[in-house]
């Protein structure tokens, strides 16, 4: 791996709040699982293909790191970490939030199939596409692996409350019917318009 | 406009919940007051505007001039940068269905509609903004309020903006300076609480010469007012300034230009083109003048720079970062540094500090501060043989 780093970050337009610096640093010092075969094929076995895999862009993509628990459901790098506390392996990805800008770190535990944040600066995985111009509605996955395996075209909720703010105004889209319900149930408490939720239409049957 | 997404229906409503049993209607009584306590009432602050400190999400707006100043082309300006989710004057702009109540007469919208179609060549057959032709009763109690939701919540369209073109044209043969303008406010304030959204009213100047620059009738409407814009258009020009004379729980000190361009829209009975106008660009005017701020480097950055340069000039080795037939450049490996700011860290911190505390200051002071010098390009870093190596540009 040969990269320069301040051409990166010049050439990215992403890279402009002050908390971006802090996450290039960290997710910089993780390993690429892109250019590893062994771990590539597992993520294969799950589901999840190569767009899932590389993301959108060189900081979107996985990467492999030793991760602890924190106990607000947040994760701390193992080494770093002080507590004692078991470390995990995860797959590490850089998240956007809503402007665009590189917020912060997600850490996603395929065994369990959990995510965690560094920081909690985003509501949702995908947090960057939702105001932009679309043909399709947009997709609300109910698991981060189910999200990856769509190639990561969607968002995956991780703080209903601030999303439910977020979407309030969009037209969304779920799985099924049971998931569109699991969708409102999860953002109805939250605000006082719901999204408005598509679900595949039924065939007619002929 | 209900169902854009071929291949999706619209999730159907919970099923309705059984009628309360006897004795609980004190209780949903008392529900529809819901107080929150201290540590419930929370501000998100990602939901509050639906054109960027320009127009709140929620409320009462008005877009005002005299006769000609472009305010009805200005309001399905943004109508529309709203409908297709496109920033407005270089802002974000929360996109979703706007209602335009054309009640001056909706050939004129249908013109314009017509311009936007030829100029915006991307612009997408459907486009959800949709279109009131009638002049509804807005200047009684409750005048056609009731109509219009209905008529709204019919069509299946839940809008985050009306526009309500002209105050004057839904006001009818009501007082303008009494009761008329103030069932007005009324009705407009209960359209905006009912579907959670803005109502933007397009409005007249006054009629005195001393009452160009504010609006026209009883002042409950300047009151009720979240946001107020003020179209004034240049003499002999097809632009107009807009000024944003009140933004409630903000300082307001925006000033907008938008500029028009005419579009021929076809060609009528004698062979004449038929043209209109319409919105080219917005963008800031007369922005105050801010001071330049001197670029401040945090202590972190400053101690980080000096540990690098004390390091490359004691610890550099030379290296060929370009290859083989590029230039040399003594750089220093970044392992080096960070053990020495380490140790500068350690050697401030006082015997009491917490070493778990001390650590993480390390750390953060090292991946923080190191990742700004390489933005800032005060340094280089290419990684080399396995080592992130740094050095002066």
């Amino acid at each position: 791996m040969n990269y320069c780093i301040p051409n990166l970050a010049v050439a990215h337009d992403a890279l402009t709040s002050p908390n971006c610096s802090a996450i290039l640093t960290e997710i910089l010092e993780c390993a690429l699982v892109t250019i590893e075969p062994r771990i590539h094929a597992e993520l294969f076995g799950l589901g999840v293909r190569w767009r899932g895999v590389i993301g959108e862009d060189f900081f979107g993509a996985l990467r492999l790191e030793a991760i602890v628990a924190a106990d607000d459901g947040k994760f701390e790098f193992a080494k770093y970490d002080m507590s004692g506390r078991p470390a995990a392996r995860a797959f590490l990805f850089g998240c956007y939030d809503r402007l665009s800008d590189l917020a912060d770190i997600a850490a996603w535990q395929p065994e369990a199939d959990t995510i965690r944040l560094l920081q909690g600066s985003v509501a949702m995985l995908g947090e960057h596409l939702i105001d932009i111009p679309r043909v399709a509605p947009l997709q609300v996955f109910s698991s981060p692996l189910q999200w990856l395996r769509a190639d990561r075209a969607g968002v995956y909720i991780i703080d209903p409350r601030r999303a439910a703010a977020m979407l309030e105004f969009h037209t969304v889209a779920a799985a099924d019917e049971p998931a569109g319900r699991a969708l409102r149930a999860q953002l109805a408490p939250f605000t006082r318009r719901l999204p408005k939720i598509l679900i595949p239409a039924e065939k007619s049957g002929d | 406009m209900t169902e854009h997404f071929r291949g999706f229906q619209e999730l159907a409503d919970e099923p309705p919940e059984a009628p309360p049993p006897e004795g609980a209607v004190e209780a949903v009584t008392a529900a529809r007051f819901k107080l929150e306590r201290w540590s419930e009432i929370t501000f998100e602050p990602r939901g509050e505007w639906l054109i960027k400190k320009v127009l709140p999400r929620r409320g009462l707006a008005a877009i005002y001039g005299k006769p000609g100043s472009f305010k009805s082309f200005v309001a399905l300006h943004i109508g529309l940068s709203v409908a297709l989710g496109r920033p407005w004057a270089s802002r974000r702009v929360a996109q979703g269905a706007v209602v335009y109540i054309a009640a001056e007469g909706a050939g004129g919208l249908r013109k314009r509609k017509a311009g936007y179609v030829e100029d915006w060549r991307d612009l997408p057959a459907e486009v959800d903004l949709a279109l009131v032709s009638a002049a509804p009763n807005l200047g009684a109690a409750p005048g056609d309020l009731a109509a219009l939701i209905a008529a709204v919540e019919t069509a299946g369209i839940k809008p985050v903006m009306i526009v309500v073109d002209t105050v004057a044209k839904t006001i009818g043969a009501a007082d303008e300076n009494g009761t008329g303008m103030t069932a007005f406010v009324g009705n407009a304030g209960a359209l905006a609480q009912h579907f959670d959204c803005l109502v933007l009213a397009v409005h007249h100047v006054g009629l005195g010469e001393d009452a160009q620059k504010r609006m026209r009738g009883h002042s409950s409407l300047h009151g009720a007012l979240d946001a107020q814009i003020l179209c004034d258009r240049r003499e002999g020009e097809n632009s107009t300034t807009l000024t944003l004379q009140k933004l409630k729980d903000d300082v307001s000190d925006v000033k907008l230009s938008a500029r028009l361009t005419r579009v021929v829209v076809g060609v009528d009975e004698d062979g004449e083109e038929a043209t209109t106008l319409v919105v080219d660009e917005v963008v800031e005017t007369d922005a105050p003048a801010t001071e330049q701020r001197a670029r401040i480097v945090p202590r972190s950055q400053r101690l980080l720079s000096d540990i690098i340069v004390a390091a490359i000039d004691d610890a550099g080795e030379a290296v060929r970062p370009f290859g083989l037939d590029g230039p040399p450049v003594r750089a220093v490996s970044d392992e080096i540094i960070r053990s020495r700011l380490y140790a500068a860290i350690a050697e401030k911190a006082s015997p009491d500090d917490d070493p778990d505390k001390v650590a993480e200051r390390q750390r953060k002071a090292f991946s923080r501060s190191i990742a700004d010098l390489l933005k800032a390009k005060t340094f280089t870093a290419r990684d080399i043989k396995g080592r992130r190596m740094l050095w002066l540009p």
